[in-house]
């Protein structure tokens, strides 16, 4: 373990995310709201301690191992949330650690689940943080997803690496610039394009600019309490909508369209995507057959939750929780699934369910055939028996931390729908659940243990469980 | 002509048995010295011992001379290099090449070409027999399916049977049984020879015939001549195919492609696995094809189609067999050797797939000179069928064909004008310009290429 490398690659990140303290501090200074101070003191705190870590403790490493990225990972967000604490805990926006904590925890994961009300009176420079720490964790994401985990070789991920232009383990560093490079230009591009038709949509440039960072992160973080449904306007639901589901897709294809003068057919060639869409169709109709059939909702508001809840966004214009119990389930079901691999959504990803899936038909295809030799495919590629294992590993772990986290939050007092519910909504990164953290309240009134026990489920989940998993086994820390 | 040609494996074996018996010089090649004596103790052509690609050896073999080089070894990157020399050191004007690995031929019209790897015609045996399989499972009820003039005009081979509408009638009497189809037998087999038809000849139950149609013809006349036989298939079809070599990859991933379900038995794990990733729906099956449990499990009895396709004749001779017991309607076999050929007819079997004897007519077919486009064998490759241009000078033109002279065992089977096809009787009238599909008995050929360059000689 190159540990001087370690520290001086966090050191790298608390000083670039330190010093981006500085806009909402800038923001603070030309409203005049008093908060300046507070994200000053962030800023210099995180840089102080980024500095030293960089200067002091570490090292610039020659080559890191598998191991030293594992850790790396995790303890990137673990560091960053704890930084990004701080504005919250000092300007007394949140009353106690946990709450802090949770806060910008969700923030940086892109979960979207907010323990604060009031967002409508907040002082911007708060609301830009909270949709600036999601915009950036979604940002990580990415080059995470993209680059860092296939190389890993996290629950499956490993499928990826032969999308990314040719990527050798000793490169990483290098490999892993290049491609970020290029996977933050499209981020950045899309953020841009998505605010710029939020404004030509009739909102004034701060809403504009803090839901387009939300919606690309497929954070779901909001200025206003009724989140997009506040605007009371199609139009922008659409907008935002068409933001979700691109910001859902895996951002290898988008660069792959990019070159290619972003022909659908690009797309439509991947066999992830072509699920991705046919499970949003077929969650729109279902629901909305449901929902019309029962009268308590519209078309539009439909749409815009559906693809909110399975892109695993968060946003919401109207109260899911009270339309018929089927669509619940439903909308369960489509946050486990979540977004494609490779995108700033979270879930178990499209691609997994999908060779989940295929893994199950073809066993029932080998009791017909006793004597066939499958394989299961994706697209025109044989997916290799140990991916598909690495992915069964992944779910099993995957149910367990699910039923792991609800049962501790059972025991820490919360009531069963709302236990179930916010366990999922937290592991998948969704944001809002059922039950008493439905889109219409909060996670203020959940106990403190049980903000404890999310805001780690919100990392795991983040980190896709195996990297976060690595790091408690001791055969990980032996030398 | 002075050929040579690289390589006297079957393929090799076969076009320097045709060439030479059409007068050609031909010069063998080879590093194996039995296989030599094989060629120089069945024919006569000059044999040369020594590597292909050396150009002390194909100097030996007279590329100074010749016109022709055919690289038919079993290498690929040899049969490339083969014909770079031959292009440079010894300008060698027509350069075939066997090209298997479908890598290669993929790239085909980049890779090749006068600048650039100096081959001018790409021979590649799996493709070809592939190809044939193909069209034959798409004329069901065809034995044999060839087309020609760009697909215009098929040339279809059928089975008399007792009740077919043509058994015991005389050759003259089939325009009046077809009615508004035009067809006219260009070939027809009894009891195992093959032979052009006079308009004398009857066609009995158990001849096959070769009848010329053209293309958007093909369905009425098979409607016409199977009412009251079902062909149409009750949902998907399905087809298994034994052996995974090459053809059968290539088979299989063509069916996938037209929505077939398609079973493939290979008994090499291998293979079978290769197989396996390459395809995307096919079922692949690790197993014996000679195993009644494992065909039965595998319902041989539910299948519209079976293709034995592996390397070993006997196997695919066994299993057609074994699939004919359990009433599969039409069944494909792939024999490579020749004295089988005939007997698999003999035993039942009729359509036969021989890759060597494709291979050669492709090759044959871009041997020819003058304006002579098309060559192709028929049948137990006994007979020719030659696509020609009638040249206004030529002695074949606006005359009525009743009142030409043809050569013996020959005769026309379509005249191609612009889009239009003629199914000519003895009343049509070749015009110049005019694209003539004739057949003939492989021992007239020289008079029929005679007919068309004949009049060139007049300049």
């Amino acid at each position: 373990m190159h540990y001087r490398g370690i520290v001086w690659i966090l050191g790298i990140l608390s000083l670039l995310y330190g010093s981006s303290m500085l806009i909402p501090a800038a923001i603070a200074v030309s409203s005049d709201s008093g908060e300046f101070l507070h994200f000053v003191f962030a800023c210099a705190l995180s840089l102080i301690i980024g500095a030293v870590a960089f200067f002091y403790f570490g090292e610039r490493p020659d080559r890191l191992s598998h191991r030293d990225g594992f850790l790396i990972v995790a303890l990137a967000w673990v560091v960053l949330s704890i930084l990004g604490a701080l504005p919250f805990l000092t300007t007394g926006i949140c009353p106690s650690v946990f709450d802090a904590l949770f806060e910008s925890a969700s923030g940086l994961t892109t979960t979207g689940a907010t323990v604060l009300s009031g967002l409508d009176g907040m002082p911007h420079s708060i609301l830009f943080w909270r949709s600036m720490q999601e915009w950036l964790g979604g940002m990580g994401i990415i080059v995470l997803a993209v680059a860092i985990m296939p190389l890993l070789g996290v629950g499956g991920m490993q499928l990826f690496r032969a999308e990314t232009p040719g990527p050798v383990k000793d490169k990483l560093t290098a490999r892993v610039t290049e491609t970020a490079k290029v996977l933050w230009y499209i981020y950045l591009i899309m953020t841009l394009i998505c605010a710029t038709a939020f404004v030509a949509a009739g909102m004034n440039w701060f809403d504009a600019i803090n839901h387009a960072m939300c919606t690309v992160a497929i954070g779901g973080f909001s200025t206003h309490d009724a989140s997009i449904g506040y605007y009371g306007s199609p139009l922008i639901e659409t907008i935002t909508v068409v933001f979700m589901i691109l910001a859902g897709i895996n951002f290898t294809l988008h660069f792959a369209a990019m070159q290619n003068q972003f022909s659908f057919r690009n797309y439509w060639k991947d066999d992830e995507f072509r699920t991705y869409v046919k499970i949003l169709a077929f969650l729109m109709l279902s629901v909305g057959v449901i929902v019309l059939g029962s009268g308590t909702g519209e078309w539009h508001q439909i749409i815009f939750n559906v693809v909110s809840i399975a892109t695993t966004t968060g946003f919401a214009v109207s109260d899911y929780t009270q339309w018929p119990p089927g669509t619940g389930m439903l909308l369960f079901a489509a946050m486990f699934v979540g977004a494609c691999a490779g995108s700033t959504g979270g879930g178990m990803k499209v691609v997994r369910v999908l060779l989940l899936f295929r893994q199950g038909l073809g066993e029932i295809h080998r009791m017909i055939h006793p004597h066939a030799i499958i394989y299961i495919k994706l697209g025109d590629q044989t997916v290799e028996p140990a991916i598909v294992q690495a992915i069964w590993g992944f779910f099993v772990l995957y149910i367990v931390c699910y039923l792991m986290v609800a049962i501790l939050l059972g025991l820490a007092g919360v009531d069963m729908l709302t236990a179930l519910s916010a366990t999922a909504a937290c592991l998948t990164n969704t944001g809002p659940g059922f039950g008493s953290v439905g889109p219409a309240s909060n996670y203020a009134d959940l106990p403190h243990a049980a903000k404890a026990i999310l805001m780690f489920a919100m990392v795991l989940g983040r980190l896709e469980i195996y990297t976060f998993f690595v790091l408690l086994i001791p055969e990980f820390w032996r030398k | 002509m002075n050929v040579i040609i690289l390589g006297a494996g079957e393929v090799g074996y076969h076009i320097a048995e045709r060439l030479a018996r059409e007068g050609n010089n031909v010069s063998v090649v080879d590093i194996d010295e039995d296989r030599l004596k094989r060629v120089a103790d069945n024919m006569d052509v000059r044999t040369v011992l020594g590597e292909a690609t050396h150009p002390s050896v194909l100097a030996r073999a007279g590329a100074a001379d010749a016109e022709l080089l055919i690289a038919a070894t079993v290498s690929d990157e040899s049969n490339m290099l083969a014909c770079q020399v031959a292009h440079s050191l010894f300008k060698v004007t027509t350069k075939m090449a066997r090209i298997r690995e479908p890598d290669y031929v993929q790239h085909g019209d980049k890779l090749f070409g006068r600048d650039d790897l100096p081959i001018d015609t790409i021979i590649s045996p799996e493709r070809e027999a592939a190809s044939s399989i193909l069209r034959r499972l798409q004329v069901i009820s065809a034995l044999d399916a060839q087309e020609f003039s760009s697909g215009r005009v098929h040339l279809l081979s059928i089975k008399i049977t007792p009740k077919s509408l043509l058994a015991g009638i005389s050759i003259r009497d089939i325009s009046e049984r077809l009615g508004s189809i035009a067809a006219c037998v260009v070939a027809h087999e009894h009891n195992g020879t093959w032979r052009v038809p006079d308009g004398n000849s009857s066609l009995l139950a158990g001849d096959s015939v070769y009848l010329a149609v053209a293309k958007k013809q093909v369905e009425d006349l098979f409607y016409h001549l199977e009412a009251g036989v079902t062909t149409e298939y009750q949902g998907r079809r399905n087809v298994m195919i034994v052996g995974g070599g090459h053809i059968a990859y290539v088979v299989a991933s063509e069916l996938e492609k037209r929505d077939i379900h398609v079973k493939i038995i290979e008994h090499n794990t291998k293979r079978a696995d290769w197989m396996a990733r390459k395809l995307e729906h096919s079922v692949v099956i690790c197993g014996d094809a000679l195993d009644r449990v494992l065909l039965e499990e595998e319902n041989i009895e539910g299948m519209d189609d079976y293709i034995a396709l592996t390397n070993d004749d006997e196997t695919n001779i066994l299993g057609s067999l074994i699939a004919k017991k359990y009433n599969v309607p039409h069944i494909i076999t792939l024999v490579n050797r020749t004295i089988y050929s005939r007997l698999v007819r003999e035993i039942g079997l009729d359509i036969v797939v021989s890759p060597r004897l494709t291979t050669a007519a492709s090759i044959l077919r871009h041997v020819r000179k003058g304006k002579i486009y098309g060559m192709s064998s028929l049948g137990d490759g006994s007979l020719e069928v030659l696509e020609a241009e009638a040249l206004k000078t030529s002695s074949i033109v606006n005359t009525p064909l009743r009142e030409l002279n043809f050569p013996k065992q020959s005769v026309v089977a379509a005249i191609i004008r612009g889009e239009q096809v003629i199914i000519p009787n003895g009343y049509s009238v070749i015009a110049a310009g005019d694209h003539v599909l004739m057949v003939a008995m492989s021992e007239s050929l020289t008079d029929v290429e005679g007919m068309f360059e004949v009049s060139l000689e007049f300049f």
